[in-house]
């Protein structure tokens, strides 16, 4: 996703001088390209991260449309305070972008992961929240965000994710889930790669006669909330996906709205990153399967699910 | 010069009048930067054009020191006394920290070591759009405890910021004590290890501001770190350098022996 990103930045570069990437000292390689081509539209801020991210909030003052591009963990966690007060509070159009969101980086440990930056950056007013699932949403969605001029963080993932969207075309726009697959038994709400491990399960399932629909929320916020009323209103059982905190992120919102309406019935499940620090998880494979976010462990949910 | 001698005696006396009507803290942090205020806003070192944002910029990055700054838009004629009256009231935007929807603040600030950063990334941008006006941040000697400064003064020398001035409100108190004992490292040293001009002044002193400010806009390279060694509740001779009058309010009484003591 990584690649991509840089590429699409490049590309609208060429026509929006305006944009300036701002990077924590990562991304050499990268962005070569980006730098020669535009060598004023780009600038290594150092391992100074909360600099970084006010330097981006003047810059918007100045007129510009600036990115903070550093690893997810670094770039909301140590940044919190400057997205808060210098971006949102301000309401200056940054995009503050994360790469190795969620558990992209699970090997490198707690340090690089982060399944807590949702939850933490929901509370923030003014901020829209966006995740691609793969790199054709993130073309798609991209050119939206820079012109929607709103505070934004971008969590992006880390490179070589398998698509979402192969050969049927993406037109996600923000603001709305995608609904990805027709079905009518169970509706999977999810948003970001992980939404691969369950497409790669719908030949299993309807072998056990189970038709899913998928929904891709790719905008955790601002929420869609009539769109959540909807699929309550026609879904009675709800499986929600996230590589991300058990807390904090969309199962917190559908329970919410759920909830919000009495004479709601609905079974909502959820798996997710759970509420501890990963240690000796390995690759993000290995990771996935000993936090039940694998394919198997999705697929058991999907059968107790339905047959509740 | 006599001039702004008279209008920071008139900015004193506002700032303690709000301080006393608003029940409002950080007076004696306001008092400090008062002469410092003076010369930005009503020397002729400046032009702010503040609805517009497109000439030079303040940036009050002790934004604790909001009463003064909020007493010199009022004289600037940014603000009218009718609004500067209701700080600290319900439901005025003049809270005690200031924030953008006050004409003339074109940063929200409070939280200290954000300032700075923020004055880099509008130099940086004017910089791009080869624009030549100065941008000054006031920070205090507290605030260069939180290490977002220095991550702003590394990137400010790297980027070549020359525009950017950074003043220090070097009263040598902070909340709870002495600021050269609570925080390591000798202060002028410091700025000028992290690559930037540095000068060390009597910030009281209006004469020693204003040559110093001048001298900061001729940089070409660097950015300039001004050391204003003040006086905390500089002023009104039983607030100075007595650190009680960074939470206290002073009385009715007080005030009217402040009213004498600068108004005369
Ligand atoms: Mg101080």
């Amino acid at each position: 996703m990584r690649n991509t990103f840089a590429k699409i930045l490049s590309k609208l570069t060429k026509k929006n001088n305006k944009i300036i990437l701002l990077s924590g000292d990562i991304g050499n390689k990268l962005f070569d390209n980006f730098k020669k081509d535009h060598p004023n539209n780009f600038y290594n801020c150092g391992v100074a991260e909360s600099n970084m991210t006010t330097v981006a909030a003047g810059l918007a003052f100045s007129g510009f449309q600036p990115i903070t591009y550093t690893i997810t963990s670094f770039n909301t966690l140590k940044t919190i305070e400057q997205i808060k007060l210098d971006i949102c509070y301000q309401d200056l159009p940054v995009i503050i972008v994360g790469v190795g969101s969620g558990l992209g980086y699970s090997n490198l440990g707690t340090t690089h992961h982060s399944i807590e930056d949702i939850g933490l950056l929901s509370n923030i007013p003014n901020l829209n929240i966006i995740v691609p699932t793969d790199k054709q949403e993130l073309e798609i969605l991209f050119p939206q965000i820079l012109k929607s001029k709103k505070p934004t963080f971008l969590r992006l993932g880390k490179k070589n994710e398998k698509p979402v969207y192969d050969s049927n075309k993406c037109n996600s726009k923000i603001g709305k889930a995608t609904q990805i697959l027709r079905g009518k038994n169970v509706c999977i709400l999810g948003y970001g790669n992980i939404l691969r491990n369950c497409i790669d399960l719908i030949s299993q399932l309807k072998k056990n006669k189970i038709n899913p629909s998928i929904y891709n929320f790719h905008t955790l916020k601002p929420i869609n909330k009539p769109q959540i009323i909807k699929i309550l209103e026609k879904y009675r059982k709800i499986l929600v996906v996230e590589e991300h905190n058990k807390f904090g992120g969309l199962f917190n919102r559908v329970s919410e709205i759920k909830t919000s309406k009495q004479n709601f019935k609905n079974i909502i499940i959820s798996v997710n990153a759970g509420d501890k620090f990963i240690i000796g998880g390995g690759d993000l494979k290995n990771t996935q399967k000993k936090l039940g976010l694998d394919k198997n462990s999705i697929l058991k949910k999907i059968k107790l699910l339905n047959s509740l | 010069m006599k001039n702004i001698t008279k209008i920071s005696n008139q900015i004193r006396f506002q700032t303690c009048k709000l301080s006393h009507q608003a029940k409002a803290a950080h007076l004696g942090s306001a008092l400090s930067c008062v002469d410092i205020l003076t010369v930005i806003f009503f020397s002729d070192l400046f032009k702010f054009d503040i609805r517009k944002n497109s000439l030079d910029k303040f940036i009050l990055s002790k934004g604790h020191a909001a009463a003064a700054l909020y007493s010199c838009l009022a004289f600037k004629k940014f603000i009218s006394f009718k609004k500067l009256n209701e700080y600290g009231k319900n439901n005025s935007v003049l809270e005690e920290h200031p924030n953008k929807k006050i004409n003339g603040v074109i940063c929200s600030t409070g939280s200290l070591g954000h300032g700075l950063s923020f004055g880099c990334g509008i130099t940086l941008g004017e910089k791009i759009k080869n624009l030549k006006n100065k941008n000054v941040v006031l920070l205090s000697d507290g605030e260069c405890n939180e290490g977002s400064i220095w991550e702003a003064a590394g990137f400010a020398s790297s980027k070549k910021l020359n525009n950017l001035i950074a003043l220090i409100d070097f009263n040598n108190w902070q909340a709870t004590g002495r600021s050269k004992e609570i925080f390591g490292g000798e202060m002028k040293k410091k700025w000028q290890a992290f690559g930037w001009n540095v000068m060390d002044i009597n910030g009281n002193n209006t004469k020693q501001i204003y040559n110093a400010l001048k001298k900061a806009k001729k940089s070409k390279k660097k950015p300039t770190a001004i050391i204003c060694n003040t006086i905390k509740g500089k002023g009104i001779k039983f607030m100075e350098d007595n650190n009680n009058w960074h939470y206290r309010v002073p009385t009715k009484n007080e005030l009217k022996v402040i009213e004498k003591i600068l108004m005369q």
